[in-house]
């Protein structure tokens, strides 16, 4: 069963990159020009110390395999796959096939920013142990944890609107699509500026800061991944054919 | 004698459509027609019932499994032939059946491979390129090939052609020769039903309205034949519609023992008939 769910996650993302080459050539051209030594020396000066240096490539090489994964992975929605709904497949098979197909896509998204920093930065672990890198990889495993856990309906993840057009969302979905990636992107905006100059906090602290907002991150992951996966368990909520309009006559 | 479906109180909302309180039981060794004009919610009630979709109350069991808390035993017993495809359109047919097949408790590819033999299906043929009617054919052979007890089909002779469509009407009777098994069948093709059906239901506006054996559905009607002005004045109690034209008048009733028919002429009426003169003349005597 597993080798269906990779290939079909294969042909998804395969699909994505095929709508989005353009795009992604562009960001990966541009991104791996910037990560390059020199060229983020065109941007920092000559005169930046060399660990800041380093540490900028590292984040023009997640930040650009971040959003190659997001221009692929809004694509490729968490479903269950048809045949599912019909074979002798319960409740426990479904979700078990979500949650494979989670850490498949965690794993590919993973590879892209493992590939992505080796590619640019040419070393993957250039400090073991430096407080920036833990932080870094740990951030990036949550941004692309709530990339990936993307639901939608359909082969693209076309989200449901409302007759006003907006978002039909859960709850559980709000909260990881809305309130998490807003935190996320503080916890970003936190770690590229230097905290020590702009806000004077004594590293103790910065280090109760970091490790509450982990707990945080981890809490959203483990509080409600399994609600959100199961609201897509019905078929109804993924595959259902809506009439575009008042003259389609519904699949009954 | 153990049920192999029952259907209790079953509702399903879906936007503005709703399946009424749908109650079905099904032994083994018949056939089960579903029948009723589109959007009648045929489609909806076999997705609900194979939880496809989720009911929002009602009991639905297959072969004492509840779907509910034993669906995938249930979902073991049951083979399944739908007017859409469900499997994966990106993969050949062989590939399909060696990833759905595991699931199953007694999926035998060699019976598999023999039945796509005999629809002449292309095993290494990709879903997506197979043409409507061998989607179906795929689908049955799938379904025959793990030895199910209930057969769910949701109009599987639709887009088939006349050859195979006999030929699927022969395997259903194959299916429910030896008594064991049985078929559950939705189909607008009232003609073959009329030939392989045992009982038959007939839905209106997500509701059966009616469900009885062929032999009775056949019994209870009558279409009383004669001249215009005959067929206008008609004094018969049920009428349930009357056609008045120049060439051929008729009135179709419902049967009442005590009345004497034997002064008219009368003819027993074929489903489609019996579907055309409630959809016109109305639901009030069914």
């Amino acid at each position: 069963m597993y080798s269906m769910l990779i290939k079909m996650i294969f042909r998804d993302i395969w699909k994505a990159i095929k709508n989005n080459k353009g795009r992604i050539i562009l960001v990966l051209f541009l991104s791996l020009h910037l990560i390059n030594g020199n060229g983020t020396k065109e941007v920092l000066g000559d005169n930046v110390i060399s660990e800041t240096v380093v540490q900028s490539q590292y984040l023009l090489a997640v930040f650009g395999a971040i959003y190659l994964n997001m221009a692929v992975f809004v694509e490729v929605p968490l479903r269950v796959c048809k045949g599912l709904y019909i074979c002798p497949a319960g409740y426990q098979e479904k979700m078990k096939y979500l949650y494979a197909q989670l850490f498949f896509k965690m794993l590919i998204g993973a590879s892209v920013i493992v590939v992505y920093i080796a590619l640019g930065v040419k070393k993957p672990f250039y400090a073991v142990g430096n407080s920036f890198e833990v932080i870094l990889l740990m951030l990036s495993f949550f941004t692309m944890f709530d990339i990936v856990v993307n639901v939608g309906k359909k082969d693209f993840g076309r989200k449901r609107l409302n007759e006003y057009g907006y978002l039909i969302r859960c709850r559980e979905e709000e909260i990881f699509k809305i309130y998490w990636t807003c935190l996320l992107v503080l916890e970003w905006v936190f770690l590229v500026i230097d905290v020590k100059e702009w806000f004077w906090i004594p590293e103790k602290m910065q280090i109760s800061i970091w490790g509450i907002l982990s707990v945080i991150n981890v809490f959203v992951v483990v509080r409600y991944t399994k609600k959100v996966l199961e609201k897509v368990l019905p078929y109804e909520e993924v595959y259902l054919k809506q009439p575009e309009t008042e003259e389609i006559q519904y699949d009954l | 004698m153990k049920e192999l479906l029952h259907v209790e109180h079953l509702t399903k909302k879906l936007d503005s459509f709703q399946l009424e309180d749908i109650n079905l039981r099904l032994e083994p060794g018949y056939v089960q027609g579903l029948i009723g004009v589109n959007g009648t919610g045929k489609t909806t009630l076999i997705r609900t019932i194979l939880n496809i979709y989720e009911k929002d109350s009602g009991k639905v069991s297959v072969c004492g499994f509840l779907m509910d808390e034993e669906e995938r035993k249930a979902k073991d017993r049951l083979g399944i032939v739908l007017d859409t495809n469900m499997f994966e359109e990106d993969f050949s047919v062989i590939k399909n059946a060696e990833y759905f097949g595991k699931m199953y408790s007694e999926f035998d590819m060699e019976i598999f491979k023999e039945l796509c033999r005999r629809f002449q299906i292309p095993l290494r043929q990709k879903i997506r390129k197979l043409s409507t009617g061998f989607k179906v054919r795929f689908q049955l052979a799938f379904a025959l090939s793990h030895d199910a007890d209930l057969f769910i089909m949701d109009e599987p002779a639709s887009g088939l052609d006349p050859v195979f469509r006999k030929e699927l009407m022969g395997y259903i009777q194959e299916i429910v020769e030896d008594g064991t098994r049985s078929v559950l069948i939705s189909t607008h093709i009232t003609e073959d039903l009329d030939r392989i059906g045992d009982y038959v239901a007939l839905m209106k506006d997500g509701k059966i309205v009616l469900n009885i054996s062929m032999e009775e559905m056949k019994e209870r009607y009558l279409f009383i034949y004669g001249t215009k002005e005959e067929i206008e004045k008609l004094q018969v109690p049920n009428i349930i519609y009357k056609e008045c034209r120049e060439f051929q008048s008729y009135a179709f009733v419902k049967r009442e023992e005590t009345e004497n028919y034997s002064l008219y002429e009368t003819r027993r009426p074929l489903l489609e008939e019996i579907m055309y003169c409630f959809e016109k003349g109305g639901y009030e005597y069914v």
